[in-house]
């Protein structure tokens, strides 16, 4: 363990929205090490562009290529350098997951909230507010979960509930020690509404007034030393960024003993509570539902528009979660794998989408040769198949995996003309031939990608011919990364993707937006990079990939609020 | 987003209180020229086809083809007020600060007439928040299959600029409105002061924690803490309701998450917006069928098979793409139809409607899908708001801005504000509506 003993040396500030800070101070480490959080600018030297990782919203017609990953000069990622850390209200998922943790041998249903915001292609409740309607809703979830405990109050308490059970649970659900404050203000609603009314009543409001407070529903990070630029998070608040980011719930005994007992200052204690966190059942709950965001499958139960069933579209998701499962419970747990496994687990139910029946129902069979990997699973295809299936599959490759995504539709372009039994294909071939109203300029890239998925029809299934009875063919090609060639089948493109530099980097990019909620900006370059070595060096393990990321600074450490950067 | 004052909240009892319509023989005159004016604004979304849309002849004498899109509004004709040619202005990149692609700038510029901020908030409110704010009432937001909070699901804004969260669920939206109505007084009043002082815990927390996040998080937490003090309003005027009639709750298995269910949710959300006005509940309410590149597939209609949202963006030359656009259409047109007649069938002992008090405008986030343009967005407007429009006309504007048809609204709704939204391009009310 390197303590860190900082200073800083202030040298002068400037804020201005859009603006890139220019803070310079020194860090004096312990070992002489110094770090310096300076202007982003500098910190990139002649590596850095003016626009790399910039955020565009307007492209004047243009691709934009996949964000610069510009390198950062050396000896740069020796500052702290932590980027915006925007304030975490927790999805449906964690408040489920956290409330079921709270009143452990109770079962509690899931609560209906609001829809979660995505950043990028990730759930993260990061950006807009609590409104009437939300209020409403965390209040109705905390009345009836607070039913339910009341129901219960053997399982909640030896002996009768009191006001030490009111400020336990407190804790627990605010993951950090009571501030006196909120201690003297528990203590008081839980004894006055006792004298009130009962004992029952108490315990009912007490957990209505926790379940809707900002301290349960929020991931507050304040850090150690707020009044400093850069401050390290409290262990309490590594904790509940430990265990939110691994396993989606509220921290178990073991990581709240480690925050309490100051234990989770030290890396080697970090590394070791990431790696039981990810080993945990929770923790491989919590990676299979990453990927399936990832993936673009999640909530797939909930897709209309086709000739599927619930029942088919569950059964379809199961499959791919048993997949996912099955390849991050190795001990390489590779997302090479996940893109290029010939095999997966096939429901009998579905085997007509394969063509081969496995032995047991969701066993393990060896794919046909047109499928491979995920981007080949009946969930994938018709997760992004609906509709024009070329567009869509391809504008979600570009997206999730090449990290090509700004597509804006030219307005008052007229489509181009089809004919009844024309072919996708062909619809597809005009729109990436197209230079007139610069049809070309997005659809060579999307089309590009998604005709090589074109074989499959919406729900998944394979084909050789379309319902026209045009031929299908698997071909299509790359342009914007550095894979850039012609494919054919989704074999080959899984193969290269799994060699590309450019997807690499694209995979960091998305696990850390997952990460923290944000996007990534220029601040971030030397955490992505410290993120894709692991990922090289490891040769693709996803794990190993968190297990980098929550040993860098961007996620310790976070910036004075005042010069939190857009 | 603002909290609303007492004194707001007092008028908004006020009005609801007058509102009650269950004593129609205690009525008199003076109490009917105060009923409350009403406010719906409906929307479907990935534009429409004007050759297919709009109506023939000229501003008086005009007819509706019965094949075309706004054919099953021909019943509700002399209710009407068809608009042509205005434009969202705003909306036009090269006139916005370029921030969403051309759905979400339709979407997001829609009701507001302002640019968005980033991908999930506003630079202000849109107008139903905007109104209600003003005349002190809280809106109701409902829609089906809206999808998350960001801008191609999202087009009512506070004025923070956070996006108004829709309820969906039917029982819900049915707690959410009569929850509160129907428990004896003693109870009531029992469960109203519990929750107050579970409340004051909530806010005192909120206020803790506040002090200690960036300015863009206390932005989120002051809305926050504005919408807590809200829900204690809400809490505190609905048991001042509690002679309300109250409607059937929702049937146990309605599905209001699938394709097929929307014929069914679209009938019960009506309900629960016509009762809430009814009831004085509120006067201002929106109802979003879907959300902009909603690709529903309304297989419940004979010949559609495919998603809406692909479908707009098929060439004219496809004639089965523009048929099946065409019934997509024609049912908006017929739920319309269906909410006219919902609110007609509230009558007063003076003869009138709880219609004749409102106004329903039915807007889209685009004007043709195909092409992505924001001029020329169709409007249809029933109802004559108390008095205000002048119905039984087809106009054409000439490329006014939306903002004025905006600030119609406002005007119409008792707020007489100079312009709305952007300020470059709002020049007033919208022309010859009243």
């Amino acid at each position: 363990m390197r303590l860190i003993d900082v200073l800083f040396v202030y040298f002068g500030a400037c804020v201005k929205k859009n603006i890139y800070i220019l803070v310079s101070f020194l860090m004096l480490s312990c070992t002489g090490d110094i770090k310096v959080l300076g202007s982003a600018k500098a910190e990139f030297g002649n590596g850095g562009t003016k626009n790399s990782g910039q955020p565009s919203t307007e492209n004047d017609g243009k691709i934009l290529r996949p964000e610069t990953d510009a390198i950062p000069a050396e000896g740069a990622c020796r500052y702290i350098n932590p980027g915006r850390t925007p304030l975490k209200r927790l999805t449906k998922l964690e408040y489920n997951n956290s409330v079921q943790d709270l009143f452990p041998g109770m079962t509690i249903p899931i609560q209906s909230l609001a829809a979660d915001e995505r950043v990028g292609i990730f759930e993260a409740n990061t950006n807009t507010a609590v409104d009437l309607v939300i209020a409403e809703k965390y209040m109705r979830a905390s009345e009836s979960i607070a039913k339910i405990a009341v129901n219960n109050l053997s399982e909640l308490c030896v002996g009768t509930c009191d006001v030490n059970w009111a400020l336990n649970l407190g804790e627990r659900a605010f993951r950090r020690p009571l501030l006196q404050s909120e201690s003297e203000g528990l203590t008081d609603l839980f004894t006055i509404t006792e004298s009130k009314f009962d004992n029952a009543t108490a315990v009912r409001m007490t957990v209505e007034a926790i379940l809707q407070s900002s301290s349960f529903l929020y991931l507050a990070e304040i850090g150690e030393e707020p009044e400093k630029e850069v401050t390290k998070l409290t262990p309490f608040e590594l904790a509940s960024r430990l265990s939110y980011l691994l396993t989606g719930t509220t921290p178990d005994a073991e990581l709240m003993t480690a925050a309490k007992d100051g234990r989770l200052g030290d890396p080697a204690v970090i590394e070791a509570e990431a790696r039981r966190l990810l080993e945990s059942p929770m923790g491989r709950d919590r990676l299979i539902t990453a990927i399936s965001m990832w993936f673009g499958i999640d909530g797939l139960e909930n897709l209309d528009g086709a000739g599927l069933t619930r029942e088919q579209l569950t059964d379809l998701l199961l499959e791919s979660k048993t997949f996912i499962d099955h390849v991050v419970s190795k001990e390489d747990a590779s997302w090479k794998e996940l893109i290029t496994a010939d095999y997966g687990f096939i429901g009998r139910a579905n085997a007509d989408f394969y063509g081969v029946t496995p032995e047991e129902d969701f066993g393990a069979v060896k794919f046909p040769a047109e499928r491979r990997g995920l981007l080949g699973h009946p969930s994938f295809l018709a997760a992004h198949g609906r509709g024009q299936s070329i567009i869509h599959r391809g504008k979600f490759i570009n997206k999730a995996f090449l990290c090509v995504t700004d597509f804006p539709m030219p307005q008052g372009i007229v489509p181009l003309d089809s004919f009844p039994g024309e072919s996708e294909r062909s619809k597809a071939d005009k729109r990436i031939e197209t230079t007139e109203g610069s049809c070309n300029l997005c659809h060579g890239p999307i089309d590009g990608v998604g005709k090589i998925f074109d074989p499959f029809d919406l729900d998944g299934r394979f084909r050789t011919k379309d319902e026209f009875g045009n031929d299908l063919s698997s071909e299509g090609d790359v342009s914007e990364i550095d894979i850039k060639g012609s494919f054919d089948g989704i074999a080959d493109l899984a193969d290269a993707m799994t060699k590309s530099q450019d997807v690499r980097s694209c995979v960091t990019k998305q696990f850390f937006t997952y990460s923290l909620g944000r996007k990534t900006t220029i601040s971030d370059a030397c955490t992505l990079e410290g993120m894709k070595t692991a990922l090289e060096l490891s040769d693709g393990n996803l794990k190993e990939m968190l297990i980098s990321f929550v040993k860098t600074d961007a996620f310790k450490y976070r910036r004075r609020l005042d010069i939190e950067v857009e | 987003m603002k909290s609303f004052t007492r004194r707001h909240f007092l008028r908004g009892l006020g009005a609801s209180t007058l509102a009650l319509p269950l004593m129609p023989s205690l009525l008199n005159a003076a109490e009917a020229l105060q009923r409350p004016k009403n406010l719906i604004i409906m929307f479907s979304p990935n534009g429409s086809l004007a050759e297919r849309w709009r109506p023939t002849g000229s501003e008086n004498d005009w007819e509706i083809n019965p094949n075309d899109i706004l054919g099953p509004l021909i019943r509700h004709k002399k209710d009407l007020l068809v608009i042509e040619g205005v434009d969202m202005k705003t909306s036009v990149r090269a006139n916005s600060n370029g921030v969403g692609d051309d759905h979400q700038r339709g979407m997001g510029h829609m009701l507001t007439a302002r640019n968005l901020v980033d991908n999930k908030s506003s630079e202000g409110p849109s107008v139903d928040q905007y109104i209600a704010e003003q005349i002190g009432v809280l809106p109701l937001t409902l829609a089906i299959k809206p999808g998350g909070a960001n801008a191609h699901n999202r087009m009512s804004y506070f004025s923070s600029g956070s996006p108004a969260t829709p309820l969906l669920a039917p029982k819900e939206i049915f707690e959410s409105i009569f929850g509160n109505l129907d428990q004896n007084p003693e109870a009531a009043k029992q469960l109203l002061e519990q929750r107050r002082s579970v409340l004051d815990f909530v806010k005192g927390d909120l206020g803790r924690i506040k002090k200690k996040v960036s300015a863009n998080d206390l932005q989120r937490l002051e809305s926050h803490l504005a919408a807590v003090r809200s829900l204690e309003q809400k809490l505190i005027s609905s048991g001042a309701n509690g002679v309300c009639m109250k409607s059937d709750s929702p049937e146990e298995n309605m599905v209001h998450t699938t394709d097929a269910g929307f014929p069914e949710t679209s009938d019960f959300l009506q309900d629960m917006i016509v009762k809430s006005l009814e009831c004085g509940l509120t006067q201002v309410a929106t109802l979003q069928y879907s959300r902009s590149t909603g690709g529903a597939v309304f297989s419940f209609l004979d010949g559609v098979n495919r998603g809406h949202h692909d479908l707009s963006h098929e060439n004219n030359t496809n004639t089965d793409a523009m048929e099946q656009l065409v019934k997509i259409n024609r049912w908006y047109a017929e739920q319309m139809g269906k909410l006219i007649d919902k609110l007609k069938n509230v009558t007063y002992s003076d003869g009138t409607t709880l219609f004749d008090q409102t106004a329903i405008l039915w807007v889209n986030e685009l004007g043709r899908g195909s092409t992505h343009v924001g001029t020329d967005v169709p409007y249809v407007l029933a109802g004559s708001c108390g008095g205000y429009f002048r119905l039984n006309r087809f106009i054409e504007s000439d490329d006014e801005p939306h903002n004025n048809m905006l600030l119609s609204l406002c005007h119409a709704m008792g707020v007489p504000d100079a312009t709305f939204g952007n300020t470059k391009f709002s020049t007033g009310i919208l022309k010859n509506l009243t």
